[in-house]
């Protein structure tokens, strides 16, 4: 019994210098993020091609800001009307802010016409919700309705408006 | 006694690592085939609807009684089509992000309309075509008519069986 005690204490003290060493590189893996598996996971931004979405990026406090490039390949002028802003957690995303539309450097307000070929920056400030927190991965989803300059009716009328649903994850930077 | 709950252990271990890189790869798999249907499908009703419109165009440019017929091929999660205000062909379409529209608009000059027999067609140029919403193989008849109450040509687009 004694015997094999020191062996197993020998066996300890042996290679305790390369247990530590494991533990260390580790310990250093998992701090520089390589155990972060969201990295893996697909991060997108699904629009119909109608309105192509070029770029997109979520960033966390201060700001808290949901940004996307669309690009309208519709083939129309059309009238922007509204924006709203959502996604399935039990505290759901909310952004009170109204949307910052900026395109081709020009500021426009929420309400535009957007013409064909152009791309437009889309910025939603102030966000909440349960997953809109600093490297958590979460989802937006996005609708956008719309209506084309030269359809009888629009934009005065709601009766020939169109909403375009988008989805977007990623990470929150 | 103990070499058989070691050898279990190392079972259980082995199948654990196993299901590890197996669940997320098939989850990872399954987001990026579901990314791609949808693209798919995108793609494929673009073309049908500019398709279409192109047709559309060409007989009523073509004159009153000109007539293409075109054989297309309706993919799947089609939820219904229908035009708007004569010159609006649209299909509404559920994807991974929910249910959305992809709208093809005719020059403005140039009104279509289905073979839907109901007034909101006739008066306001809001008309069904929802036999183009099932998946498969369809004909599809564009013709240009004179439309006696309006005096103008119009184009009209109705699947033939």
């Amino acid at each position: 019994m004694s015997s094999k005690s020191q062996a197993a204490l020998e066996f300890l003290t042996t290679y305790s210098w390369a247990l530590v060493t494991i533990m260390i590189a580790i310990g250093a893996l998992y701090y520089f993020g390589v155990f972060d598996f969201t990295r893996f996971m697909p991060q997108e931004c699904l629009f119909p091609s109608q309105f192509e979405c070029a770029d997109f990026a979520f960033v966390g406090a201060p700001t808290n800001e949901i940004r996307f490039r669309l690009v309208n390949d519709i083939g129309e002028t059309v009238n922007v009307k509204s924006f709203s802003i959502t996604n399935r957690d039990v505290s759901p995303l909310i952004c009170p802010d109204p949307v910052e539309v900026n395109c081709g450097g020009v500021s426009e307000p929420p309400s535009f016409d957007w013409d064909p070929g152009m791309d437009c920056d889309f910025t939603f400030t102030g966000c909440s919700g349960a997953t809109f927190q600093k490297k958590l991965r979460t989802e937006a989803d996005i609708s956008m309705t719309y209506c084309a300059i030269a359809t009888l009716g629009c934009p005065g009328t709601s009766n020939v408006d169109h909403i375009v649903k988008g989805k977007i994850i990623t990470v929150v930077n | 006694m103990a070499i058989k709950s070691q050898s279990a252990i190392e079972y259980l271990l082995i199948v654990a690592l196993a299901l590890g890189f197996i669940v997320p790869t098939a989850y990872i798999f399954f987001k990026y085939a579901a990314k791609s249907n949808d693209e798919i499908i995108d793609s494929q009703i673009t073309q049908i609807g500019n398709t279409i419109i192109d047709t559309a165009e060409t007989v009523f440019f073509s004159g009153e009684g000109a007539k293409i017929l075109l054989e297309l091929r309706v993919p799947k999660n089609i939820i219904d089509v229908d035009i708007k205000s004569s010159r609006e062909l649209i299909f509404n379409v559920l994807s991974e992000a929910g249910e959305r529209e992809l709208v093809f608009f005719s020059p403005a000059n140039i009104k279509i309309l289905s073979d839907d027999a109901s007034p909101e067609c006739t008066l306001s140029g809001d008309c069904g075509l929802s036999g183009l919403a099932d998946e498969g193989f369809k004909k599809i008849k564009v013709e240009a008519f004179f439309d006696v109450i309006d005096q103008k040509t119009k184009a009209m687009i109705m699947e033939v069986n």
